[in-house]
């Protein structure tokens, strides 16, 4: 803590003690003329004999007292009878003096003892950290504070050992993925956010500057509270509260400059009909030498970027006093993209209103409650088959962004005299089409997308502690999220595509979900203090939750007309083909859980959670549809021993032994009744409307009624992890040295496995609790802090390793088939028993053919031909190991801070791409410097002849790079105005910054980004994502 | 006191929580499903609807199987035969593994119209509150469809698990003779409480459903192949032919019609009603738009729908020549099969590169502009989607007799001179199978022109090694017309290495088959 002080307290400190001190000073000038007072100086140094000052020194009971000067130096006149002085400074042990007879009292300061008292979230409660025996990681506000961007979980990445933050994507508004402790499912991995205990299913409406703290349960002991949903690890999120006595403004602003951090090697116009003359011949150099308008080499991703603005303000007002405390922020984010036109935008609107009141000596009341509105629009991305942000890697650099007005090729002045529509720019300006591929122009396509999501949320809990006596306290809570999310689409008509004779037409689509939500939860807590045995808590307590979804949906593909002003459902014209949707649905789960903590003499800790969790017929049979969830840890606090007494020292200050085992679950991939035996009838997809199961029969249409295309499995459960954890904890070297080292081995069970049924089922998915996968790993964290003089310094380090294996499936060579490019025959990640979740599974390149050019793959089994038995693992997705360091600095009036993340040893395939023998894309670079050409016949790639058309090609390892990376995330760089400029114009502190994010990437992957990254089987593709940007921010913090 | 009003708070706010956890509020009803006890509990009305969801389910939806992916439907199949057949200029390259889509798509249409089948026949059985009659015509449609649908698994997989219960995955390859002698017992068994056609013009009355004659036509289908060519041609004459029941449409034109719906030549149709209030909720539709031409035609004949698709419309270039030479570019069955670019051009088709198209157009089965219905999305062609037509009987026949099989009344030659006098030909000399002219092999090549034979044809007749050698080793694209009038195709190689002999007269059982139940045994070669 020490180093993390925060600066923003001290000079208010100074200018209380200022008032004080003039206070003090009446109160003196009147005393004198009844009592004596007498003056006591002396110097006040930390352990290293520095010199501290700003050290506040009072006369105890008083409100005599002042500050030391840069010296570290005092000189104070006391009451003759004064006593005891008191010593206080941030950061450090508060001393106490007895005065006596002294007049020159010299004091050594001790750096507090980090976080002994400190307290964290742990579910349905706090607890002191030094009675903690789990494997809890905590990252405070004011780290989270200094992050750029509109989501906390970003502020993770690299601070939390185990705790891997996946940025899937740049855009704004996005949320990163977290991963607790590596991937325990073959399904969805993500854990359980809760936000003062409100369980919600992501946390970007969170203002990050409102975060007091978020706390990671990464072992099972910890989760277990959380019981059924806690297997992929909980977050604990706590908002601010005031406190008493401390009255502050605080504005923050921050206006930040993002551009394409890193351009995809790519092919020019010259390079690209090289290529696809040499895939094609003629085929595509008669289209060539019809259609190509000489001169065009597009740059695409010159052409679609430009420099994105975010800005941010930030108001927070708190305050509190012996009964109540507030806390009350408003904020508005302001994030506009870096791809041309205004269809990449997130505007936040949040407001965060937290109070609490001490209504009676017995009866404490408080609400938190989060408002948040956002209107945002967002870009296809990271998706197999449509993608926008694809389609800039993939567009051709023949097709011109726009066609030179007075010279419209022949194609397209022939389609606008037939009627038709080609896409026109906001002044007028037709885009360019491609001819040479089937895809539109991307600029032209982000200007006919029109997407605008308007949500508006209230997530809030309200609760009463209630404390007929002492040390019990029963808490009724009410925790809701009650929001709207509003959706509308909008592509005009418009002629899609170079060879298209019509235009494609319009589509309007609104739909408006509202959710309801409300859990209610019901605990006791009690501690018995006991001389004897130590101290025990007692936590018990039940939960009921409630949500109910109610959608509405339309679509039509006409309107009355298409001015802006007609853009409306209420427009749509007679003769449109309308359809609708609408869903009511409702999800429910009873819950008991409860605690019993045992401490003893600061030295033994035990603990045991117990979770009772239920789900409703959506998620489970009934007659299975409760789960239990144990845990048990134990802590060993051995540097409080006696005997440690001659060992623990100035070098050796602290240790602790932890261990825990407990069982937790994941429900996050079941629901919508995937486990029960249905008949259905009529149409099988809505979606489309255009599958109707009816037949003619007898004269009259009958709807067809046919068995579900999910096959049954009554027995289908929660998948399971079984997770141990080991710590030790050792702080040395006066605590300036503190080292946390945790190992764990989890393992999870009844995976829910949604695979292809057996196909000759006649089902076409199954749902099963099958397999295993485990997850172990060495998580460190090490923090080193110190203070030279003025110059105080951090440097903070995480590291974690992580083993991913499929423990069990169904025996060896038994694998489901995961992902794969876009229209490729086979798959391309796979999960099978003895490898890690959704390996790369495909052919290795063993050269190429020096006459012909064909890829010759390597002979793995020796049968002399090619067959799936020579696919190989070629790698995966996750790493071997996670690392961030952190450092952090300040001078005087100036503080640094860098902070870097990466990863070792995984995999990514370059997926941006079609695999279809025709697609005649854009390539990158890679595919081409190394082809096969009849004068570069000791080519490593195959000719592109054989690149496009031979499908074990996009299988083989000439796509999968190491993704392994390092960035440097974040460097920041901050100036506060010195004190004397703020004392005048009343304000406490003013704090100027500069920061680069995302500057510096050492990577050998060739895409846009290393950290790109779908989901689930998909983990491994990279399939275009909204690129990170690179991005140089200003901002400032002032405080009154 | 206050522990009084504390305690009092906390005793009721325990009382409601602990009474707020009711379980009965799990019990949250699915929306829009039955319990599959339905079979059992169905009325009349119920029990039609479980055999309609099979007969769609035959047809199936082509924008599912195009669009979407993954579901294959009557006509994708067909499409991918064309391919495989080297009769479609989208050329089946033979490169793919046993884990491609286009595998396990196939097998799966297969098994789940089996699936949907056996569910129908193991719970109506003990179903007591539907009629008698209503459920006896249900489960002998079901038993038939099972085995026509077990009849194309077996030839195309050689010896796939036997769909004959609710199969749960973990069932093994079941020799091929085990299955043929199922599927002609269950033929046989749901000929005789299917309905027989009650006269020449008599499907009408029973609609798009099976008839007893039906299932004896698939059953001499099913002896023909097994090689029981006499059996074959006594099923085939007995029970189909000698009643009388069908014969060929006059004009070979009329095929593409609305107007022969339930005609005497067909033997099982998947019927569209064209009553307009249920025109769109059937299924089918978008079929027309998947496999028409891939360029804009607005003639006044076919209402092609423009959406650029294209599947399967394109003959290739061989079959083309093969027609013209056996048929002539003057003949109806030329005409009414596909159209070359010269003809069509003058229709109005526009010049734009197309890719598998090598100056052929295929107008067999294009949706003619009367028997459009709908808008768009929405369209569909209200004529009967023919699944056998009697032509196909009489080939079968012919073939049968041609391989030994004996004679009826009506002789194989005769048969045969049946569908090529309506063709326009002259009477065939004699009775031969492998007459370039005149044999059963050219005759079915050219009459059953895209109703997806041709692949297992050159399989069972051990040809495929032979005309296949080069399929797919060569991409074609449709660059125009040259001045000359020839056309101007441009080639690529595709790197592929055409047909396998020994690996690719059978299909690969799926990969994710294989992985789910390592005991199946795959074929030979893949």
């Amino acid at each position: 803590m020490k180093n993390h002080r925060n600066w923003a307290f001290l000079p208010m400190h100074g200018k209380t003690l200022r008032f004080l001190f003039a206070l003090a000073l009446c109160t003196l000038v009147t005393m004198s003329v009844f009592s004596q007072t007498r003056p006591i100086s002396g110097m006040v140094t930390d352990s290293n004999g520095e010199p501290l000052p700003g050290v506040t020194v009072v006369v105890k009971e008083t409100t005599i007292g002042i500050t030391t000067d840069f010296e570290g130096n005092y000189l104070l006149q006391v009451p003759a009878d004064a006593k005891i002085l008191s010593f206080s400074f941030v950061g450090m042990k508060t001393q106490e003096i007895e005065i006596g007879s002294q007049t020159q009292i010299n004091v050594v300061l001790e750096e507090e003892t980090i976080g002994l008292d400190e307290v964290v979230a742990i579910g349905y409660g706090v607890q002191k950290k030094s009675n903690v025996t789990g494997a809890i990681s905590s990252v405070k506000g004011e780290e989270l504070a200094s992050t750029l961007g509109s989501n906390a979980a970003s502020a993770i990445q690299g601070r939390v050992s185990g705790v891997q933050v996946v940025n899937n994507s740049g855009a704004p508004g996005a949320t990163p993925t977290l991963r607790v402790r590596g991937y325990s499912s073959n399904g969805s991995s993500d854990p359980l956010y809760i936000v003062d205990g409100l369980k919600v299913s992501d946390i970007s409406y969170l203002e990050p500057s409102s975060i007091e703290s978020m706390e990671v349960l990464k072992d099972a002991a910890s989760a277990a509270i959380y019981g059924a949903e806690a297997g992929n690890g909980v977050i604990l999120i706590t908002t601010k509260s005031g406190s008493q006595g401390q009255t502050k403004v605080i504005v923050d602003a921050q206006w930040s400059f993002s551009n394409l951090a890193n351009k995809v090697d790519l092919l020019d116009a010259e390079q690209y009909s090289q290529f696809y003359t040499e895939a094609f011949g003629d085929v595509f150099t008669s289209l060539y030498n019809e259609h190509y308008i000489t001169g065009t080499d597009t740059d695409w991703q010159d052409e679609m970027y430009e420099t994105g603005l975010m800005q941010k303000y930030n108001l927070s007002l708190q305050g509190g006093n012996k009964s109540g405390k507030f806390f009350i922020s408003l904020g508005y984010m302001d994030n506009d993209g870096m791809v041309r036109l205004d269809r990449d935008y997130y505007k936040r609107f949040t407001g965060q209103i937290n109070s609490s009141y001490n209504i009676k000596p017995w009866l404490e009341v408080g609400s938190n409650n989060t408002i948040t509105s956002v209107n945002s629009s967002t870009l296809s991305e990271n998706n197999v088959q449509y993608g926008m942000m694809k389609d800039i890697v993939l567009a051709d650099p023949l097709t011109p962004v726009f066609y030179d007005s007075n010279n419209l090729p022949s194609r397209v002045q022939t389609v606008i005299a037939n009627g038709l529509h080609p896409i026109t720019s906001d002044d007028g300006n037709y885009y360019g089409y491609s001819w040479a591929r089937d895809g539109l122009n991307p600029l032209a396509a982000v200007q006919t997308s029109n997407t605008a999501n308007k949500t508006f949320s209230v997530n809030g809990m309200t609760y009463a502690n209630i404390k007929p006596f002492k040390n019990f306290v029963f808490t009724s809570r009410l925790g809701y999220t009650l929001g709207n999310v509003a959706n509308q689409e909008y592509n005009p008509t418009r002629w899609d595509g170079y060879f298209k004779d019509v235009d494609a037409p319009l589509v309007l689509k609104s739909q408006q979900v509202a959710a309801r939500y409300y859990q209610w939860e019901n605990f006791i807590n009690y501690m018995l203090e006991t001389e004897q045995a130590g101290n025990f808590s007692i936590m018990a307590g039940t939960s009921y939750i409630n949500k109910e979804y109610n959608i509405v949906g339309a679509q039509t593909n006409e309107l009355s007309s298409e001015e802006d002003n007609f853009v409306y459902l209420n427009y749509s014209t007679t003769s449109a083909n309308d359809f609708v949707t609408g869903n009511l649905s409702y999800q429910r789960q009873i819950a008991y859980y409860g605690r019993l903590s045992w401490d003893y003499m600061n030295r033994y800790n035990v603990q045991a959670n117990f979770r009772a969790d239920s789900y409703d017929a959506a998620y489970l049979d009934l007659d299975h549809n409760w789960g239990y969830f144990p845990s048990l840890s134990a802590g060993w606090t051995f540097s409080n021993e006696n005997f440690m007494e001659n060992i623990k020292g100035n070098f050796f200050t602290y240790g602790k032994l932890r261990a825990s085992y407990g069982i937790n679950g994941s429900i996050s991939n079941l629901g919508n009744y995937m486990y029960a035996a249905t008949l259905r009838t009529g149409q099988y997809d809505l979606e489309g409307n255009t599958a109707n199961m009816a037949y003619w029969l007898d004269d009259q249409l009958y709807r067809g009624t046919y068995p579900n295309s999910v096959l049954a499995n009554p027995e289908l459960r929660w998948e399971r992890s079984k997770q141990q954890n080991y710590g030790l904890d050792l702080r040395f070297m006066n605590d300036r040295l503190s080292t946390t080292i945790e190992y764990y081995y989890k393992l999870t069970d009844g995976l829910l496995v949604q695979s292809v049924a057996p196909l000759v089922t006649g089902a076409e998915t199954v749902f099963q609790n099958l397999g295993e996968v485990t997850n172990s790993g060495l998580e460190l964290e090490l923090t080193w802090k110190d203070k030279i003089g003025d110059f105080s310094y951090e440097v903070r380090g995480s590291f974690a390793t992580v083993n991913n294996n499929v423990k069990k499936y169904r025996g060896e060579g038994i694998r489901i088939q995961g992902s794969r490019m876009l229209a490729a025959s086979s798959y391309t990640t796979f999960f099978e028993e003895g490898y890690p979740l959704w390996y790369i599974r495909g052919y290795k390149l063993d050269g190429v053919d020096a006459t012909t050019g064909a890829p010759v793959f390597a002979d793995l089994t020796g049968e002399g031909e090619i067959t799936e038995a020579d696919r190989t693992d070629l790698g995966n997705a996750i790493p071997d190991y996670t690392y961030g360091l952190t450092l952090s600095a300040s001078y005087k009036n100036f503080d640094v801070s860098i902070y870097g993340t990466g990863t070792s040893g995984n995999s990514m395939v370059y997926a941006m791409m079609s695999t279809a023998g025709n697609e005649q894309s854009n390539r990158p670079a890679f595919l081409y410097e190394n082809r096969w050409t009849s004068s570069n016949s000791q080519a490593s790639l195959p000719s592109p002849l054989y690149q496009m058309n031979d499908p074990r090609f996009y299988n083989s390892d000439a796509f999968v790079f190491d993704a392994s990376f390092f960035k440097i995330k974040q460097i920041q760089l901050g100036y506060k105005l010195p004190k004397k400029l703020m004392d005048p114009i009343g304000m406490e502190s003013v704090r100027a910054y500069v920061q680069l994010d995302n500057f510096f990437t050492f990577t050998d992957y060739p895409g846009s980004d290393p950290e790109t990254n779908a989901y689930n089987s998909a983990m491994a593709l990279d399939f275009g994502s909204y690129p990170i940007a690179k991005s140089v921010s200003f901002g400032f913090n002032i405080t009154f | 006191m206050k522990h009084i009003f504390s305690s009092i708070l906390i005793f009721i706010l325990v009382a409601v929580s602990v009474t707020s956890c009711n379980e009965d509020l799990l019990d949250i009803e699915q929306q829009g499903v039955m319990g599959p006890s339905t079979y059992q509990t169905g009325d009349d009305t119920q029990v039609k609807q479980f055999i309609s969801a099979v007969y769609a389910l035959v047809l199936g939806d082509s924008y599912q199987s195009v669009l979407a992916g993954g579901q294959a439907s009557y006509r994708s199949l067909q499409y991918e035969m064309a391919r495989m057949s080297a009769e479609s200029a989208n050329y089946y390259v033979y490169q793919e593994g046993s884990d491609a889509g286009t595998y396990s798509y196939i097998w799966s249409y297969y098994y789940k119209i089996a699936y949907y089948c056996n569910m129908i026949l193991e719970g109506l059985p003990e179903n007591n509150v539907a009629s008698e009659d209503v459920k006896s015509q249900v489960i002998a449609e079901a038993r038939t469809i099972r085995a026509i649908a077990m009849m194309n698994l077996v030839q195309l997989y050689g010896n796939p698990p036997l769909a004959d219960h609710v199969m749960d995955g973990s069932e093994l390859n079941t020799p091929a003779s085990e299955s043929w002698a199922f599927i002609e017992s269950e033929l046989e068994a749901a000929a005789n409480d299917l309905p027989t056609k009650p006269g020449l013009d008599g499907q009408a009355a029973i609609g798009g459903r099976l008839t007893k004659e039906a299932a004896y036509a698939y059953l001499g289908k099913a002896q023909l192949w097994q090689g029981k060519y006499s059996e074959a041609a006594n099923t085939l004459h007995s029970k189909v032919i000698a009643t009388g029941l069908y014969e060929l449409n006059d004009n070979f034109a009329t095929l593409n019609s609305s107007a022969v719906d339930f005609s005497a030549e067909n033997i099982w149709e998947f019927n569209f009603s064209d009553d307009p209030s249920v025109a769109t909720a059937q299924g089918g539709t978008f079929d027309i738009a998947c496999y028409s031409p891939a360029v804009s035609v607005w003639y006044f004949k076919y209402a092609s729908i423009l959406l650029g698709f294209g599947l399967g419309s394109y003959p290739s270039a061989d079959f083309a020549t093969f027609l013209e030479t056996h048929d002539g570019k003057d003949k109806t069955r030329y005409q009414e099969t596909l159209m070359d670019y010269n003809t069509a051009s003058m229709m109005g088709y526009v010049t734009l590169p197309i890719d598998e198209c090598e100056g052929y157009i295929k107008v067999k089965d294009m949706c003619l502009a009367e028997d459009l219905v709908g808008d768009f999305p929405y369209y569909f062609n209200k004529r009967s989607v023919v699944y056998m037509r009697y032509a196909e009987v009489l080939l079968n026949y012919a073939e049968a007799v041609a391989m030994g099989g004996s004679e009826g009344a009506m002789s194989g030659l005769e048969a045969l001179n049946l569908v090529r006098n309506r063709a326009g030909l002259e009477d065939a000399p004699a009775l031969d199978m492998d007459n370039e002219e005149y044999g059963v092999k050219a005759e079915r090549r050219a009459e059953l022109y895209g109703e997806g034979h041709h692949f297992i044809d050159l399989v069972r007749w051990g040809d495929a090694p032979q005309v296949l050698a080069d399929c797919g080793k060569q991409g074609v694209t449709f660059n125009g017309l040259k001045e000359d009038g020839s056309f101007d195709v441009v080639t690529s190689n595709t790197g592929g290495p055409g047909f396998k002999s020994g690996k690719n007269e059978l299909f690969p059982i799926p990969t994710s088959d294989l992985n789910n139940n390592p005991e199946l045994v795959q074929n030979p070669g893949w």
